[in-house]
């Protein structure tokens, strides 16, 4: 048996015993060394989460040491330091054949009877998704291929160009690492919005060009104003207070184009005349491809993104709960909290 | 010269027969109307809506569907002539701005509209810009040539993603979305599903090329279109209607990783599921509005030379100019089709 964090009803986190996964011939078996708290695990712990339901093992970010491997498993021997891509497309869907395993029409994912989650002592994964991780990096910047490669796809489907503004809405772990994204693809003019000012102050450290506290100021007056009254050329959204859609398209300039990350779990009113009057374009970006989580790796590993002061809390298993509830609230100084099992 | 004016600042329209004709000023050219069509701005400003209230400033001669025959040109035109065949574009752009500068001038920042901002075409005369002057071929009625304009509405819409072999749902029969299911089938379109709910209307999409009509109220929109695309969605959505049902049903029949072009305009903020319908979908939803200057134009040129287009079904009638009053009624009554008025 291993231990695992399990929501077992909303709002209520379980220690648990649960089964040691058993080791199929193109499976990895990782020790989880750290695991990642994500917005999307708050989702699971509040009972919202589109296809995560209580009772369910918390998690999808992690990074580990291989400890055993399947008999056709070739890139990897126990002792490796790795990070896994949790999603495993079926291959066979018309987005498989096109490279769209997030498109899948029967993906799996941990967190899922079909997978389990990461808040476990030990993680099996095949081969296909583990990435190694190198000495270099210490296991939470590892566990953080993950976020980053939500914020590389983000980015990539965001259509950044050189000499692009760009407003980032939400400054948590998905908007702060689309800021370092966008700088490490040469994007100068980056405006971060958010509520709380420990990320505003951390989206400035970054590179933000200005960081704007969006219940004290106004984002829209604010970015127009920056813009000669033309709007920026592009928006990411990685934050759901039910206004923010319409808020981005007064802040984008016409033919300007918004891409919506943040999961905003209820229907919200949109007014979708904006985007006709100014030819504006709505963009979803949906988790990433596995070329988007190479490049995660890579930009990790050669530290042209840094992601070392994200990680702001590191807990154990059985603070899993504190976590999430520190998570919700907003309860002190939070980028990325992870935890050890 | 005869004309309809907004008269004064209430719900109607005025006959005159005393209108000056408008002078022509430099860079300008004077049009006779040989045909104007209403749209549903023109709808706005008989009803005196508080869009047109926001607007107009009575009196004034509005409309701006039209074509007609150029009889008089200003000074420092060079490249058109008496007796040149031309269509109006709406726009008249700054030049000046972000969005002209830079390749989008139907996009302008301080945009003028013909008949609504400036003398419009339910008229004998109209004196224009030669920048809204585009010249049509003989082989092109006037009748369709005072459609270019709307037609470019919906060219702008259906062409503004991929449509050749692709599986389509066009919400909305009005005239431009009855043109739009002419454009996507001449443009190579797979299949092409007409949904709106007035039968009179849905009825009209099957000689425009639709394969399938679909009535939301008494067919199950989603059912018939997941039964016919292997439950797979279709590959492109376009909105014509503005309501708020329509873009709600697009956003469940589109497929994963759709196109879906919102080109009506809606009153109100629509309710949206985003998660459902556009990050797991990874949707790409896109605005389009007006026409692009000049490439639409272009555009519906190449498609009318190829013999492709057939208007003829999105026509709901031709009146004399004076008879306005019972073109108006005839659209408020639901009558299919584009009104013309013939001055």
């Amino acid at each position: 048996m291993v231990r695992a964090a399990v929501v077992a009803e909303p709002y209520h986190v379980e220690i648990r015993d649960i089964p040691k996964p058993s080791v199929e011939a193109n499976d990895v078996l990782i020790k989880v060394e750290v695991a990642g708290i994500c917005g999307s695990d708050l989702h699971l712990f509040k009972g919202t989460h589109a296809f995560r339901k209580p009772p369910a093992v918390l998690g999808h970010e992690m990074a580990g040491t291989v400890v055993e491997v399947g008999k056709n498993v070739k890139k990897f021997k126990a002792g490796d330091r790795v990070t896994v891509e949790p999603q495993v497309g079926c291959g066979q869907c018309r987005y498989c054949g096109q490279g769209l395993a997030n498109l899948c029409l029967n993906k799996k994912v941990p967190g899922t009877p079909s997978w389990v989650g990461t808040f476990v002592e030990y993680f099996v994964a095949p081969e296909e998704t583990v990435y190694a991780i190198p000495e270099s990096l210490s296991f939470a910047e590892g566990l953080m291929a993950e976020p980053l490669a939500v914020a590389v796809h983000a980015v990539r489907r965001a259509e950044l160009k050189p000499g692009d503004t760009v407003a980032i809405l939400g400054s948590g772990t998905i908007g702060l690492l689309a800021l370092l994204v966008a700088k490490a693809k040469g994007i100068e003019t980056v405006y971060c919005t958010d509520v709380v000012d420990f990320n505003l102050e951390m989206a400035k450290k970054l590179g933000a060009k200005a960081a704007i506290h969006a219940l004290r100021e106004d984002p829209v007056e604010k970015i127009r104003s920056w813009t000669d009254d033309v709007g920026v050329d592009k928006v990411i959204i990685a934050a759901g207070p039910g206004t923010i859609i319409d808020q981005a398209s007064a802040i984008t300039r016409r033919r300007g184009r918004i891409t919506l990350v943040a999961m905003i779990t209820k229907p919200i009113p949109v007014y979708t005349y904006s985007f006709v009057f100014n030819e504006q374009t709505l963009a979803g970006s949906q988790t990433y491809q596995s070329q988007d989580f190479e490049e995660a790796v890579r930009l990790l590993s050669t530290k042209e993104v840094d992601v070392s002061s994200l990680i702001t809390q590191e807990l154990s298993l059985a603070e899993t709960e504190q976590g999430l509830k520190m998570l919700a609230d907003k309860a002190g100084n939070i980028v990325k909290i992870v935890v050890q099992p | 010269m005869i004309g309809i004016t907004k008269q004064t600042a209430a719900p109607g329209a005025t006959w005159r027969e005393d209108l000056p004709v408008p002078e022509v000023g430099p860079g300008e050219v004077l049009v006779k109307v040989k045909a104007t069509a209403i749209c549903g701005t023109d709808l706005h400003i008989y009803d005196w809506t508080p869009w047109a209230q926001a607007r107009i400033k009575p009196p004034m001669v509005f409309g701006h569907e039209f074509a007609g025959e150029i009889v008089e040109v200003g000074q420092n035109v060079t490249g058109f002539k008496v007796g040149d065949r031309v269509a109006g574009e709406t726009h008249i752009s700054c030049g000046n701005c972000y969005f002209c500068q830079t390749g989008d001038q139907h996009i302008c920042a301080d945009m003028k509209i013909i008949g609504v901002h400036v003398p419009g075409s339910f008229a004998e005369y109209i004196s224009i810009p030669v920048s809204c002057a585009w010249k049509v071929s003989p082989s092109v009625s006037y009748e369709d040539a005072a459609f270019l304009e709307p037609l470019g509405v919906a060219i702008h819409g259906v062409l503004s993603g991929e449509i050749g072999n692709q599986t389509v749902a066009i919400f909305g029969c009005g005239p431009i979305g009855l043109m739009g299911i002419n454009v996507a089938s001449a443009s190579g379109a797979n299949q092409i599903f007409a949904i709106e709910p007035i039968e009179e209307k849905v009825n009209l999409a099957k000689e425009m090329g639709a394969t399938t009509l679909l009535r939301p109220g008494k067919d199950d929109v989603l059912q018939a279109v997941m039964d016919a695309t292997n439950g797979i969605g279709v590959d492109v959505v376009i909105d014509f209607s503005g309501s708020a049902k329509a873009i709600q049903s697009g956003l469940q029949i589109l497929r994963k990783g759709g196109r879906m072009t919102l080109t009506g305009l809606p009153n109100l903020p629509v309710e949206l599921d985003l998660v459902d319908g556009v990050i797991y979908k990874e949707a790409r939803i896109n605005g389009t509005t007006g026409r692009r200057m000049y490439e639409t134009w272009l555009q519906a040129d190449k498609l009318f030379q190829a013999g492709k287009l057939n208007l003829d079904p999105a026509k709901g009638g031709t009146f004399a100019l004076k008879d306005f009053e019972q073109a108006f009624a005839a659209i408020k009554a639901g009558k299919p089709g584009k009104m013309v008025l013939i001055p």
